[in-house]
C-alpha cells in the first residue's frame, strides 16, 4: 500500500494514543520497514493489517471499527494534499462520483504503480447513491471510513447501508450512501 | 511550561517530512505532465511522419503507375480493339470453311474436294474451329482485365477530373452496402450510428468506389460471422472542417509488420486471382484527391478500423 496511508495510521496512532503506544505496535509487529514510512514509498499491506490486529486486541474494539475510523482520519490527511482540480468540488455527490475519473487518475499521476480500488455507481433517487466496491484488499470499511470523512469535509450528514460485503463472500460490496442534507 | 525538546524535535523533523512529500508530489506532477506532453508530440509527429512518408512514398508510386498506365494503355487500346476485329474476320473464314464442307459434293472437281477434305483432317480444322471462340474469349477477358488495372492505375495517381456534385455521404454508404449485401449477408452485422451531417462536394462514384472495397474487405475479414461498425461524424482540424466515416470490423485484423503497405499499390493478402492489390491504394488516391484522408487501425485477431475525413 502506498506510503501516505501509513503516515497517516502512525499520526493518527501518535495523535490518539501517544508515542508510547506507537512504538510498542511497531515493536510488536516488527514491519518489514521498521515503522520508517514515507508517502512516496509503498509498503506491504501485512504491516497495516498486524498493526491493526495488535491494536484491536490492545483496545478490545473490533478490527473493521478501527479501520472504519482511520477511514474517516485518513480523508482529512488525503484531502489536505490534493491538487486544485480536486479541492473545487464543493459537495460531497459529486465528490463520490468523482473518485475514479478525477481523484484516482490524480493519485496515478504521482504513483504510477499504486494499485486502486474500482467504484460503480447507481443513483436510484436524489438523496441515495450506491457504490460498489471493489478491491483485491477488500478494505471496504476503510472506504466506508474515508466517506465519512468526506461527508465531513463537506459538512454534510450521511447513513451508510453495507448489505452486501466481500468479507461475507459478495462478489463486490454494495455501499449505500444516504444523504441527509446539510449540517447547520 | 517546557514541552519535551525531543518532541519538540520530532515535531520539526515531522512537518520537515511532510514539506518533502508535499515537494515531491509536486515535482512528480509536474514530471506526469510533461511526460504525457511528451508522449502525445512523440504520437503527433509519429502519426505526421507516416502521413508523409506515406503521401510522398503514394506521389511517387503514383507518377511511375501513371507513367506505366500511360504506356500500356496504347497498345491494350489497339490489341482490345483489333481483337474484336479479328474475332469477324474468323466468323467469315469459319462460314466459308462451313459453306465448302456442306457443299464438298457438288464441286466439279472432285480431286481438289478430296485434298480440301485432307487438308482440313491434317490441319485439324474441326479442332480448331471448337478452340478458336473459347480462346479468343479468354483473350478477350483477359485484355479487359488489363484494361481495367491500367484504368485503376491512373485513379491511383490521383488524375482524372470532372465536376463534384453535392452529396449526402450517407445516401452513398447506404448504396454502397446495397451493392455489397450478399458479401455482408453472411459475414457481418451492421451497426449504423450517423451523425447530423452537411452534403459534401464529391466525387460520388469514386467515393462510393472507397467504400466497397472497405466494406468487402471487412466482409473477407469477418470470416466467422463479425460485426461492421459504421459511424458517421464532424470534426474540426486546424480551422478546417470534416466528416469522418468510420468503418470497423472486428475481424482478423491486419498484421503489424504489413500495416503500412497496405495502401501499396499491388500489395495483398489474397490468394494471387483474387485480387490485384489496387483496392486500397485507388481508395487512398481517391481520398487524397478529395483532399481528406484515409487511416487504419487494426489489431491481429481484434479488427480493423478505417477512418476516411473528407472535408466540407
Amino acid at each position: 500500500m502506498q506510503g501516505s496511508i501509513y503516515t497517516a495510521f502512525s499520526d493518527m496512532i501518535i495523535e490518539k494514543m501517544g508515542m508510547v503506544q506507537w512504538n510498542e505496535l511497531i515493536e510488536e509487529t516488527e514491519p518489514a520497514s521498521k515503522g520508517i514510512y514515507t508517502s512516496a514509498e509503498r509498503y506491504q499491506d501485512s504491516e497495516l493489517i498486524n498493526m491493526v490486529i495488535a491494536l484491536s486486541v490492545k483496545t478490545g474494539i473490533s478490527a473493521e471499527t478501527l479501520i472504519e475510523q482511520f477511514g474517516q482520519y485518513l480523508f482529512k490527511k488525503l484531502y489536505a494534499t490534493c491538487p486544485v482540480e480536486v479541492s473545487s468540488i464543493d459537495n460531497l455527490k459529486s465528490f463520490l462520483l468523482a473518485i475514479d475519473e478525477l481523484i484516482h487518475v490524480e493519485v496515478k499521476r504521482i504513483h504510477p504503480k499504486a494499485y486502486l480500488p474500482t467504484f460503480e455507481y447507481d443513483q436510484p433517487d436524489e438523496q441515495t447513491l450506491i457504490m460498489y466496491y471493489h478491491s483485491k484488499r477488500k478494505l471496504c470499511h476503510a472506504s466506508v471510513g474515508l466517506i465519512y470523512g468526506a461527508a465531513e469535509q463537506f459538512n454534510e450528514t450521511i447513513e451508510i447501508e453495507h448489505p452486501e460485503c466481500m468479507h461475507h463472500g459478495a462478489g463486490r460490496c454494495k455501499l449505500i450512501v444516504h444523504f441527509k442534507g446539510h449540517n447547520e | 511550561m517546557n514541552k519535551d525538546p525531543y518532541k519538540k524535535a520530532y515535531e520539526r523533523e515531522r512537518q520537515a517530512r511532510i514539506l518533502a512529500e508535499k515537494l515531491l508530489d509536486e515535482k512528480t506532477r509536474h514530471l506526469y505532465n510533461s511526460c504525457i506532453q511528451l508522449e502525445t508530440t512523440l504520437a503527433e509527429l509519429k502519426s505526421t511522419q507516416y502521413q508523409l512518408i506515406q503521401s510522398e512514398k503514394m506521389a511517387s508510386i503514383g507518377q511511375l503507375a501513371a507513367g506505366v498506365a500511360h504506356e500500356i494503355n496504347n497498345p491494350i487500346g489497339y490489341s482490345i480493339s483489333n481483337l474484336s476485329v479479328l474475332n469477324e474476320y474468323i466468323d467469315s473464314f469459319m462460314a466459308l470453311d462451313k459453306f465448302i464442307v456442306h457443299n464438298i459434293d457438288m464441286l466439279p472437281f472432285n480431286k481438289v474436294a478430296t485434298e480440301y477434305i485432307n487438308l482440313r483432317e491434317q490441319e485439324n480444322i474441326n479442332y480448331i474451329i471448337s478452340d478458336i471462340k473459347p480462346m479468343l474469349n479468354e483473350t478477350s477477358k483477359g485484355l479487359d482485365r488489363v484494361k481495367d488495372i491500367v484504368s485503376n492505375l491512373t485513379k491511383v495517381s490521383h488524375s482524372g477530373g470532372g465536376e463534384k456534385t453535392l452529396c449526402n455521404i450517407h445516401l452513398l454508404i447506404e448504396q454502397s452496402l446495397k451493392a455489397v449485401r450478399n458479401e455482408l449477408r453472411f459475414t457481418s452485422i451492421i451497426n449504423k450510428v450517423f451523425a447530423d451531417l452537411p452534403d459534401i462536394h464529391c466525387y460520388p462514384s469514386e467515393i462510393m468506389q472507397v467504400l466497397l472495397n472497405i466494406f468487402i474487405n471487412a466482409a473477407h475479414a469477418n470470416k466467422n460471422k463479425g460485426e461492421l461498425h459504421i459511424t458517421t461524424g464532424l470534426v474540426e482540424e486546424n480551422a478546417l472542417r470534416f466528416i469522418t466515416i468510420e468503418i470497423r470490423d472486428n475481424g482478423v485484423g491486419i498484421p503489424e509488420q504489413v500495416l503500412d503497405k497496405i495502401f501499396d499499390p499491388f500489395f495483398t493478402t489474397k490468394a494471387v486471382g483474387e485480387g490485384t492489390g489496387l483496392g486500397l491504394s485507388v481508395s487512398f488516391g481517391i481520398i487524397r484527391k478529395h483532399q481528406g484522408k484515409i487511416n487504419v487501425v487494426s489489431k491481429e485477431g481484434q479488427g480493423t478500423s478505417f477512418t476516411i475525413h473528407l472535408p466540407c
